[in-house]
């Protein structure tokens, strides 16, 4: 039984400029535990519709250096798998740690598919789970440090490809890039948090937010 | 934003490493910045705009990236991808079943 945490993130711009930013996010200073990401293998199927790729990513220790004592630093080593399907506009992956495996084992999936409301808008879910396979007393313990640890990367990450996202916007030259929307889901008030923490509103944008969903 | 720190190794001729730790994959960054370039080029000039393509394009790119790729991964790795490479396509190709399997 792992511990597992979901979030939800709104990137303000359509998924195919998303998906292409996710490929370009590696190496990057906001992920330094990331130390390469390298194509093992990448395949076009479905008559150039869906694109598959495997990743061998190259990485920082999993373990908190505090535990260094029980597992020595070395690269971690993890696997992704992807696959873009243009037509359906549905990006899904899933990354597995691969080093120390009879340890602990992590696990994320995550899709990007574009925002059920705005068309602009590309919604990022990332369902990450972690095991830690040793005895009960340390288990709880060991989950919460690297939950902690994923938090604390989570939001890097997510910078890290908003900002390629708005370097290729002005690269790409998108039409009708005037009007923003605001992308205000409509559930859960804490991925509407997140999001407000994230963009800089200015004043009266605020106001109108907070009378708009002020209940 | 891009980590400076690999160049700051190549720099000092000591490409595949990034601080204390080996990084084997790194002695390949020129090999994969040259296919990447190319990948993404395709990506949103040809795939994204659904141009049935084959990636022929880069090719050539892919072919010494690889190249590099087969001496620099130790073998342990390797293998330890190719056996999760392995489950992940069973998984794919199993017979959609799983309705509720526990995980």
């Amino acid at each position: 039984m792992g511990l597992t945490e979901v979030q939800r993130y709104v990137y303000e711009h359509p998924w195919e400029l998303v998906t292409a930013a996710h490929w370009m996010k590696y190496p990057n200073a906001r992920c330094p535990q990331v130390l390469s990401a390298d194509v093992l293998e990448r395949r076009v199927e479905d008559g150039g519709r869906v694109l598959h790729t495997r990743r061998l990513f190259t990485g920082a220790s999993a373990v908190p250096q505090k535990l260094h004592w029980l597992i020595p630093a070395s690269p971690a080593y993890a696997l992704e798998h992807s696959v873009v399907d243009t037509r359906e506009r549905r990006m899904t992956l899933t990354l597995q740690s691969l080093s120390f495996a009879n340890i602990l084992q992590i696990t994320e999936t995550c899709v990007y598919e574009p925002h059920e409301s705005r068309t602009d808008c590309t919604v990022f879910t990332q369902e990450w789970t972690c095991e830690w396979k040793v005895p009960s007393y340390l288990k709880k313990r060991l989950d919460s440090l690297s939950l902690q640890r994923f938090r604390a990367s989570v939001e890097n990450g997510r910078t890290a490809v908003a900002e390629i996202c708005a370097e290729l916007e002005s690269r790409w030259d998108e039409a009708a890039r005037g009007m923003r929307q605001l992308c205000i889901p409509d559930d859960a008030t804490d991925v509407r948090g997140r999001f407000i923490r994230h963009r800089q509103y200015r004043p009266d944008e605020l106001d109108a937010h907070s009378r708009a969903h002020n209940h | 934003m891009r980590n400076e720190s690999a160049s700051a190794d190549a720099a000092a001729g000591t490409m595949s490493t990034c601080g204390e730790m080996e990084v084997p994959t790194l002695v390949c960054r020129r090999e994969r910045e040259a296919y990447e370039t190319c990948f993404n080029a395709w990506y949103k000039g040809k795939f994204l705009v659904l141009k049935n393509d084959d990636m022929s394009d880069c090719a050539p790119l892919w072919d010494a990236y690889q190249k590099c790729l087969q001496s620099a991964i130790p073998a342990d790795v390797m293998s330890m991808v190719n056996e999760h490479a392995q489950e992940n396509d069973a998984k794919a190709n199993a017979p959609d079943t799983s309705a509720a399997g526990p995980s």
